[in-house]
């Protein structure tokens, strides 16, 4: 209690709240599949900057899917730092999201349940926006914003890979 | 004593207002500061670098393969004098494999083409072992890592770690970076170490000029107390 006293709740709320490895882990029951290979063509930059303002930096991207759904590790700066995020699809729809590594000194809430489970069973509409709103947290606009793109970016991403 | 707490409201009053349009200017800016783009523009201005001490804390070092030379300068990182990461605790190494460049750092690898474009990053959830402590080109051909519990010859297309106990390999060495190099690197860095929101918020809240700025900011705070309370008094006296 003393020592909590001492330090400002952001230095506690800064850090990884689950390893990545362990939210395949978890998300596969402990059967992780070898990640597959998403090739970011120019079509793709060009909804991937629609969505998310910017492009990805990146032009190959790995995700793991096991045939029933798929698990991505996304990341998007809320005000200056990343915000790591895994996100689980499967049939056009977000099933489960979890912040792993949140590195911002604000806006931390939405590791919690109460905001990530706003996005379960949220699907992407035909202007690839969510189609149920999903509700902010005052102080943490930024970061519920990046959360946002990221499950747009999932799904998008998901529709890629299912349609092939 | 109504005039002289008049006399004391007006000389006050105009010293403060002064002081009062600057603390709203900068108040207004740092309240939009993001959609200005504020927080990630920096400050150009070498007296004002100076005057932050923004300047390079630690040895800069590098590693070179081919084309590229890799380069960390504190945390961030540069392919040549390009930043490609400016969060990075430890690179570990550079190395030239199918016609692009592996970086290692930290616990990711980042694979770039000779343009230095960002081809991928893989990290511990695509297999990068823990504790990377360097990485090398075996005789094959293949890319050796060394890490906390061994040797893994990696096919990266793949994603194949293959363990084993010891390997020989060509090591990407560390080297000194060259001094036009460090110069124009050394800009770079000072470029992108200050922000315009840092220097608004510390104009606003007096820290600019040290703690004495502040002592200074807490005082005009005061007196403009001092101008709202003598003036609700002066028309109240009014009144009466």
């Amino acid at each position: 209690m003393f020592i909590a006293l001492l330090f400002p709740l952001h230095v506690f709320a800064m850090g990884t709240y689950m390893e990545p490895e362990e939210f395949l882990t978890k998300t596969f029951s402990g059967n992780t599949p070898s990640p597959e290979k998403l090739w970011i063509t120019k079509d793709l930059t060009r909804d991937i900057n629609e969505i998310m303002g910017h492009d990805l930096g990146v032009v190959r991207l790995r995700y793991w899917d096991d045939k029933q759904k798929r698990a991505w590790i996304l990341e998007e700066i809320g005000r200056d730092k990343p915000i790591t995020v895994g996100l689980v699809t499967a049939d056009n729809a977000i099933q489960d999201v979890k912040v792993l590594v949140f590195r911002e000194s604000r806006g931390w809430e939405v590791k919690y349940p109460f905001f990530t489970d706003q996005f379960n069973q949220v699907q992407l509409n035909n202007e690839k926006e969510l189609n149920k709103h999903i509700d902010g947290i005052s102080g943490a606009t930024l970061s519920v914003n990046a959360l946002r793109k990221l499950a747009r970016l999932a799904l998008y991403f998901e529709s890629v890979v299912s349609s092939r | 004593m109504f005039a002289l707490i008049h006399k004391w409201h007006r000389k006050i009053g105009i010293f403060a207002a002064t002081f009062l349009l600057l603390l709203i200017g900068t108040g207004i800016v740092i309240n939009h500061s993001e959609q200005i783009g504020f927080n990630t523009s920096y400050i150009k201005q070498n007296w004002l670098l100076d005057w932050y001490n923004i300047d390079i804390d630690s040895e800069p070092f590098s590693f070179a393969a081919g084309s590229i030379r890799v380069t960390q300068i504190g945390n961030r990182l540069y392919v040549n004098d390009k930043e490609i990461a400016n969060n990075i605790e430890q690179l570990i190494g550079l190395q030239m494999i199918n016609g692009y460049f592996v970086i290692a750092y930290d616990h990711s690898l980042l694979l770039i083409t000779k343009s230095a474009e960002a081809i991928e990053i893989l990290s511990g959830e695509e297999g990068v072992p823990s504790g990377m402590k360097r990485v090398g080109i075996a005789a094959d051909g293949q890319l050796v890592i060394e890490a906390a519990h061994g040797f893994y010859v990696v096919d990266l297309d793949e994603l194949q770690w293959h363990e084993q106990n010891s390997m020989q390999a060509d090591w990407s060495l560390q080297s000194d970076v060259p001094e036009d190099v460090l110069n124009i690197l050394k800009d770079k860095y000072r470029g992108t170490g200050l922000s315009y929101e840092r220097v608004l918020l510390d104009v606003h809240s007096g820290r600019i000029m040290g703690q004495w700025g502040v002592y200074f900011v807490d005082a005009i705070a005061l007196l403009l107390a001092f101008i709202g309370l003598s003036g609700i008094w002066m028309w109240f006296k009014r009144l009466t």
